[in-house]
């Protein structure tokens, strides 16, 4: 799963949202470190939703423009637990890892 | 200031298929702009393209249909520079003037009668037959004193263009067989100047019967594409890339949930994209020479896909959008069809008629580029004006072949007499006797001309169209 396909999900995953909220929304869990273009947002949903993972939601006019709000089905949240449980378990690894580094004093490690 | 750049994103949304997204991405695009933004930013505009030209494609998680969609654009690009380069060539400088323009005759062959030169094709079969090449005319000195020293006079030919700013590539290379039971030396090079490559040849042949030609002091005058014509072609291959595209993701969209359809359009597809990159290849590596300028290989391959091979592709692309609709195709089927009947059958109509005597002369306009030549002869001409008018023939420096006929039912009288109509009756059996003659390039009729009207027997000597 990429990336911005992750975030998506994340961000998707408690409520329906509309694009910009989605940016919004993700840019916020990243803290800052991933900002959404339009283009790439909207590819992404579409991929999403021919794969069955999210699925529109209601549509709305505010101030005369359109917003088509997107919702995460049941399958994307099995997708985005599996995908957490793999990043987990790399995490964990490579904690493992970096402890086991620490104990034979090999250079900084942070913590 | 929001209108500005509202429109200025509308206008960059058109690379996405026409629909509801654009307007709900434009709602997006708008509030992620900070309030002091005017103009869509590099990074936004690259965005939009990239996924626009995606979402063109539809089928949004197949990576096949991009592959695919990339293929096409990939060939239809080179059909589009093929379409532009084939017609750019219309307008590309004739070889005469060019060489006019320069003198070349005179610097090579100073204070020499020069035959030949005049213009030719674009691109031309090579000598065995076996190749395309550039283009070229046949210019030539018959011998004298000066030029038979061969070698000599190559080596002042070369002091003389490289004087007057020709590139000289390599020495004069002479060659000697005298041995043999006509010593021959040969002594060439060549030498190449603004878009024209010229090939040197000088050649003596010893021990020649009195009425045979001993040689000459010659050059091969050939053209190549001028540097517009690059730009051309590219731009050519740059709308047929984006029209490949677009009209690919309009079929991809229109057959999208339909497996049958989708299975033999995109049969056709492969099959058309696969066709159109191996011809374009084969055509260019089935002439590539290395002593060959080396930009001549890429308009080959350019060539290989007009004509036949073109028409076959555009056939199968037109039959693989009727099966995603029907009704879109039928113009376009019925435009390639009127295309391929008008030039393809052109030829087939010519009328039968009742010659008496030799054709008169073809209009010039539509012999100055033929190759082909015919020398008739009166049927009642002796034995021995016949060798003499054929020795006179091969005396020329710019014959490449000629071959007799006196057999009424053979196909070449058709072309003799009426444009590739059938003879009337009987007709034929009075006509005089004609060499078919061909010539390396069309600016040798002159010379031809020259040599063998005088001779006893012979009735005309006329610059023929050349048979289809």
């Amino acid at each position: 799963m990429r990336e911005p396909t992750f975030w998506i999900l994340t961000a998707l995953a408690p409520e329906p949202r509309y694009g910009y909220g989605v940016i919004q929304e993700v840019t916020r869990l990243s803290e800052g470190r991933i900002t959404l273009q339009a283009g790439t947002l909207y590819a992404a949903l579409d991929r999403l939703v021919a794969l069955g993972l999210v699925e529109p939601d209601r549509a709305e006019t505010v101030d005369g423009r359109p917003r088509r709000y997107y919702r995460l089905t049941s399958d994307g949240a099995t997708a985005l637990d599996a995908e957490t449980e793999r990043l987990r378990a790399s995490v964990e690894a490579a904690t493992a890892q970096l402890a086991a580094r620490r104990r034979f004093g090999l250079g900084p490690v942070s913590s | 200031m929001s209108d500005r750049l509202a429109r200025r994103y509308a206008y960059w949304l058109r690379f996405y298929p026409p629909g509801e997204r654009r307007a709900e991405m434009l709602a997006t695009l708008l509030e992620c702009a900070p309030p002091e933004r005017t103009r869509p930013t590099g990074r936004e505009i690259l965005n939009l393209i990239g996924y626009g030209l995606r979402a063109r494609l539809g089928r949004p998680a197949s990576t096949a249909v991009v592959v695919l969609a990339t293929l096409a654009a990939l060939a239809s690009g080179l059909l589009g520079a093929a379409a532009a380069a084939r017609l750019g060539w219309e307008f590309a400088p004739s070889l005469a003037s060019t060489a006019e323009s320069q003198d070349l005759a005179t610097t090579v062959f100073p204070g020499q009668k020069v035959w030949g030169g005049g213009d030719a094709e674009p691109f031309v079969r090579s000598g065995d037959g076996e190749q395309t090449i550039y283009g070229f005319a046949d210019y030539w000195v018959k011998h004298n004193d000066t030029t038979r020293d061969v070698r000599a006079y190559a080596e002042g030919a070369r002091d003389r263009l490289a004087a007057a700013g020709w590139d000289v590539h390599g020495d004069v290379t002479f060659e000697e067989e005298v041995a043999s039971e006509t010593p021959i030396g040969t002594a060439t090079f060549w030498a190449s100047r603004d878009g024209l490559v010229l090939s040197y040849t000088g050649v003596l042949w010893g021990d020649r019967a009195p009425w045979d030609s001993d040689g000459a002091a010659s050059f091969e005058l050939s053209r190549s594409a001028p540097v517009w014509l690059t730009g051309v072609a590219v731009t050519g291959g740059a709308l047929g890339a984006f029209a490949g595209w677009l009209l690919f993701g309009w079929a991809s969209r229109r057959s999208e949930g339909d497996a049958a359809r989708t299975t033999i359009a995109a049969g056709l597809g492969w099959t058309a994209a696969v066709w159109t990159l191996g011809s374009a290849l084969l055509g260019g590596l089935w002439n590539l020479d290395l002593d060959r300028p080396a930009d001549e290989f890429v308009w080959l391959s350019l060539r290989s896909l007009t004509g036949g091979a073109g028409a076959l592709i555009l056939a199968m692309a037109v039959v693989a959008f009727a099966v995603v609709r029907l009704r879109t195709a039928i113009p376009a089927a019925v435009l390639l069809t009127g295309v391929v009947v008008i030039s393809g059958w052109q030829s087939a109509a010519a009328a039968a008629c009742t010659p008496s005597g030799p054709p008169d002369d073809s209009p010039p306009d539509q012999v100055t580029l033929s190759r082909v030549a015919r020398v008739y002869i009166a049927q009642d001409s002796t034995d021995e004006q016949r060798n003499y008018a054929q020795a006179a023939i091969a005396r020329v420096w710019g014959t490449r072949s000629f071959s007799f006929h006196y057999d009424p039912t053979d196909e070449e009288y058709r072309h003799a007499y009426c444009d590739g109509g059938p003879l009337t009756g009987d007709s034929g059996m009075r006509v005089p006797y004609f060499w078919e003659v061909g010539l390396s390039s069309p600016g040798v009729f002159p010379a031809l001309e020259d040599e063998v009207s005088p001779m006893p027997g012979v009735l005309a000597v006329v610059h023929g169209r050349a048979a289809a």
